[in-house]
């Protein structure tokens, strides 16, 4: 009967997700004045479905085949997770005025499928990263208290740029190895990864440079320093975010002149360049083999790539169902590699729409840096976002195997307290801006339709 | 301020396409490579069995069951009916899994109509059942080739040449597929390694058997080759390689066929030396050698590994099908048959259909073609070159009072002992319906490979009348 349940859950999911992307994608054609309808009855529908899916996963969950009972302890996390996201979904939406409720529903959505997943791949994860999710929210709620105060933060420029160098560099007298990168600070028992705190500092740095008309001298020195940082990842092996800074930075470069010269310059210099970290560097080779073909060395190069596909391949559409897939044989699986796991137990249609929720959550940043007044503002949203969105390509493109495999992780749904407060925080202020925009255009009274 | 908003307008498309390919690739996947891919042996959920459900049965072409499951208490235990004759075709579960049981693991533990069957079973207690593959091969065959190989180490291989359904495949020494959990030390470690399915993954010295290779090279490179005539003395000089026909018999002045009939080698070492590595190369690699073999089970590579600038002893050996290279008896079968079917070689393949709990088939095998790998011409010569192998040459043993056999012996050097005997033939000649191949290692002079051949062709034949 369980078995049953289990079968007819894998729909009751693909139903859950599909209505609350038709229904954010409605909602998001709304804002962008397509269509007109009620925004508190879609709001409320998207923050129903977050809750039908939570129960759902958590009964089976917490369910044990062998004593034909229910887990207490499973069902008290889960209890507590969902009051949590209840909670906070609210408090969010009261402190942050004016923030746009859709993000935050698909902020919650995408953390929701994370927890459900730790909690099936690894319960003691699972809790540990609520935990993270809550610091990472009681530090945002703060974001707004703090911007009141220090409204003209664009002035900090050298000292962003000093901290970001600094903190690279860090990791070469504190760090340790983990997965094969030194990209990590140890200090006591406390551990974070400095590359996702410089994610904040390189976005208000380049911003503060770009808000202004900048000369050739300068855009000169903002691109060696920024190439500084991301050859520094590099020499740490930490390829992904090399990748991320350097995509970051021609998205802000391209934004601030919309120059196309300079982008397709840009883009071949790094062609150039990674032509010669693959021929210097053997963990990039290692790399690229690995993703060329990785049926070719299944024993070591090509073993995480092809699990995750198996696992991906294994699930099919619909899925194994919850708890009836073998995910845990995928490396990795709870950080880089989550993503397969989505998909073998969920199947491939969820997956795909767990993308749609990053674009829709990706249209939204954009949406707020378009319609941001103030040019440092709209210089950090698309700063942000553009990271945020090259980074769950990199991850999801690397688990499928479309591109070489670079260790990041999934934004919201991998373990991980720094990735997890990090994106928080960054979603944070992207809310602040939308707000800060929308109380603005009441101000003046005027409307930008 | 608004070139800066259509920046950032491009920068959103550029990440939508992204993200496009992404979904789209991931759809490529499920849909595409799904099914190929998660067959592979590295994917550890082909071992991993659902003991709650009943696994589906394997059944052979007339519907006779091969494997099946049985409750036993809470859980079900695997059942083979006469398992140790298609030991190898079934494999086994219990000890990670082989064969059928592996590559169709899936599909075993599939269960059609899910959301009914779980219903219905919740209702009425019935079982909760997997979907059953049907095979192209006949049981009754399976213990005839099985029982024919006797105390023989070796393999026989039986395909239906004009659409590439193995009707025969055994492989020997085998086992018993119920008992390989309690035996598995005994299997893993004996060193005619029982496990291993030499009928795909017997990689042999193919011997004589790859003259036709040598002959085919032969008309394609060299214009009167009809009219090149050799004077066999018994053996041959090729620089510092010397070639010894069988016993070293004279066969005195041979033409293509009449070499080809008594497998002269040292006329096959001129032909070869003749035509040169390069051309000899390219000949094999467009019949299909060095190729990865698309199969239901798992297979090994035939390969003819000589290069451009191969010395003469090299080439000589390899026209001959000694040396390096390799040759698997389920290739080789498949490579008669194409021979026989026109020229047109198909993919062999051992699953015929799969049915659901109901008995309903869900899903059939349709044959598939590899390609035209012979023309008409050397088809015509090749039959007739084979028919004097049965009627005048080598291959007496498998001539049939029945009907036509055509065909090809090899006895491939084995520096570990005595020589392995191969035949390669197809029956009726004239309207060829099944091709075979049989290797016998370190054949001892009991059996010999043309009588089994033989008696798998007539036995086929004879099946299918009766039907």
């Amino acid at each position: 009967m369980f078995d049953l349940f289990i079968k007819f859950s894998s729909y009751l999911f693909v139903l859950y997700i599909v209505l609350f992307l038709y229904n954010g994608i409605a909602l998001a054609l709304d804002y962008a004045g397509l269509t007109k309808q009620s925004h508190t009855h879609a709001v409320f529908t998207g923050r129903t479905l977050i809750v039908f899916m939570h129960i759902t996963a958590f009964l089976i969950l917490s369910y044990n085949r062998e004593t034909f009972a229910y887990n207490k302890d499973i069902l008290i996390i889960g209890t507590l997770a969902l009051a949590f996201i209840m909670v906070v979904n609210y408090l969010a939406n009261l402190i942050y005025k004016d923030s746009c409720p859709l993000v935050w529903n698909c902020v919650f959505f995408l953390l929701d499928v994370g927890i459900i997943m730790l909690q099936r791949l690894n319960p003691a994860l699972a809790f540990k990263q609520l935990i993270w999710i809550m610091l990472g929210f009681f530090l945002a709620m703060w974001i707004p208290v703090v911007l009141k105060l220090i409204p003209r933060f664009e002035a900090f420029e050298i000292m962003y740029i000093g901290l970001s160098f600094a903190l690279i560099l860090s990791t070469l007298v504190l760090g340790r190895k983990e997965y094969g990168s030194t990209n990590w600070i140890y200090i006591g028992s406390f551990s974070f990864q400095p590359s996702e705190i410089v994610k904040f500092l390189f976005v208000f740095y380049l911003a503060s440079v770009f808000r202004k008309k900048i000369d050739l001298k300068e855009l000169l020195i903002t691109g060696g320093l920024s190439a500084g940082i991301v050859v520094l990842l590099v020499f740490q092996k930490d390829l992904g975010s090399a990748l991320i800074f350097f995509l970051t930075y021609m998205t802000m470069l391209y934004t601030a002149t919309s120059n196309e010269m300079l982008f397709v310059g840009g883009i071949g210099v790094a062609s150039m360049a990674s032509v010669v970290a693959y021929k210097l560097f053997s963990h990039v080779r290692v790399r690229v083999s690995a993703w060329k073909n990785p049926w070719a060395d299944v024993d070591s190069g090509g073993y995480q790539i092809v699990q995750s596909l198996f696992a991906i391949g294994s699930g099919g559409i619909l899925g194994s169902g919850l708890t009836k897939g073998m995910p845990l044989s995928i490396p990795v699986v709870s950080k880089d590699f989550i993503f397969a796991a989505v998909c073998e137990e969920f199947g491939t249609i969820f997956g795909i729409c767990v993308v749609g929720i990053f674009i829709l959550l990706f249209a939204r940043g954009f949406s707020i840096a378009f319609n941001s007044k103030r040019r440092y503002y709209s210089l950090i949203a698309a700063g942000f976002t553009a990271m945020m969105a090259f980074q769950t390509f990199l991850i999801i493109g690397g688990v499928i195997k479309l591109i070489p495999l670079t260790g990041v992780t999934l934004p919201f749904i991998s373990y991980g307290g720094s990735s997890v407060v990090v994106s928080i925080l960054t979603i944070g202020i992207l809310q602040w801006f939308c707000g800060w925009q929308h109380t603005l255009d009441e101000e003046e009274g005027t409307d930008n339709e | 301020m608004n070139s800066s908003k259509n920046s950032i307008k491009r920068i959103f498309i550029l990440i939508i396409l992204m993200f496009l390919l992404v979904i789209f690739y991931m759809l490529k996947i499920v849909v595409v490579d799904s099914k190929t891919m998660i067959t592979n042996s590295y994917n550890p959920r082909i071992n991993a069995t659902d003991n709650s459900i009943k696994r589906g049965s394997i059944k052979d072409i007339d519907g006779t069951v091969m494997a099946y499951s049985e409750k036993k208490g809470d859980s079900y235990i695997r059942k083979y009916v006469d398992g140790t004759y298609s030991a190898h075709v079934l494999g086994y579960t219990g000890a990670g899994k082989a064969g059928i049981e592996a590559n169709q693991n899936f599909t075993l533990q599939k269960l059609d109509n899910e959301t009914f069957q779980r219903i219905n079973s919740f209702l009425t207690g019935s079982e909760v059942e997997g979907n059953s593959v049907v095979l192209t091969v006949d049981d009754y065959l399976q213990k005839i080739g099985t029982d024919l190989l006797r105390t023989n180490n070796g393999a026989v291989v039986v395909i239906e040449v004009k659409t590439g359904r193995v009707l025969c495949m055994t492989s020997k020494p085998n086992y018993d597929p119920q008992t390989v959990a309690e035996n598995w030390d005994i299997l893993r470690e004996s060193e005619d390694s029982p496990i291993l399915n030499r009928a795909t993954q017997g990689v042999y010295t193919p011997g004589s058997t790859f003259k036709i290779v040598t002959a085919i090279a032969g008309m394609r490179n060299i214009t009167d080759i009809n009219s090149f005539k050799y004077t066999c003395t018994g053996e041959d000089n090729f620089q510092d390689k010397v070639i010894h026909c069988y016993k070293n018999k004279s066969h005195g002045e041979v033409n293509l066929t009449s070499a080809f009939a008594q497998s002269c080698n040292c006329y096959f070492s001129e032909l070869g030396k003749r035509v040169g590595a390069e051309k000899l190369r390219e000949t094999a690699d467009s019949l299909g050698f060095n190729q990865s073999f698309a199969f239901d089970l798992n297979t090994s590579k035939s390969t003819v590994l000589i290069e451009a600038d191969a010395t003469e002893s090299e080439l000589v050996e390899t026209s001959i099908g000694q040396g390096k290279t390799t040759a698997t008896p389920l290739f080789m079968a498949s490579l008669t048959a194409a021979i026989a079917n026109d020229g047109l070689m198909m993919q062999p393949y051992i699953v015929d259909h799969i049915e659901n709990y109901s008995g309903k088939t869900i899903s059939t095998n349709l044959p598939r073609t590899v390609g035209n790998v012979f023309s008409s011409n050397e088809v015509k010569k090749l039959k007739e070159m084979m028919v004097e192998v049965i009627n005048s040459g080598t291959g007496f043993n498998a001539n049939s009072e029945y009907f036509q056999v055509a065909g090809k012996t090899g006895t491939a050097e084995n520096p570990n002992g005595a020589d392995h005997l191969w035949f390669v033939g197809f029956a009726p000649a004239e309207e060829p319906e099944y091709a075979v191949a049989v290797v016998l290692e370190n054949g001892d002079g009991s059996m010999n490979a043309g009588v089994i051949a033989r008696k798998m062709l007539y036995n086929a034949i004879n099946r299918k009348e009766n039907q």
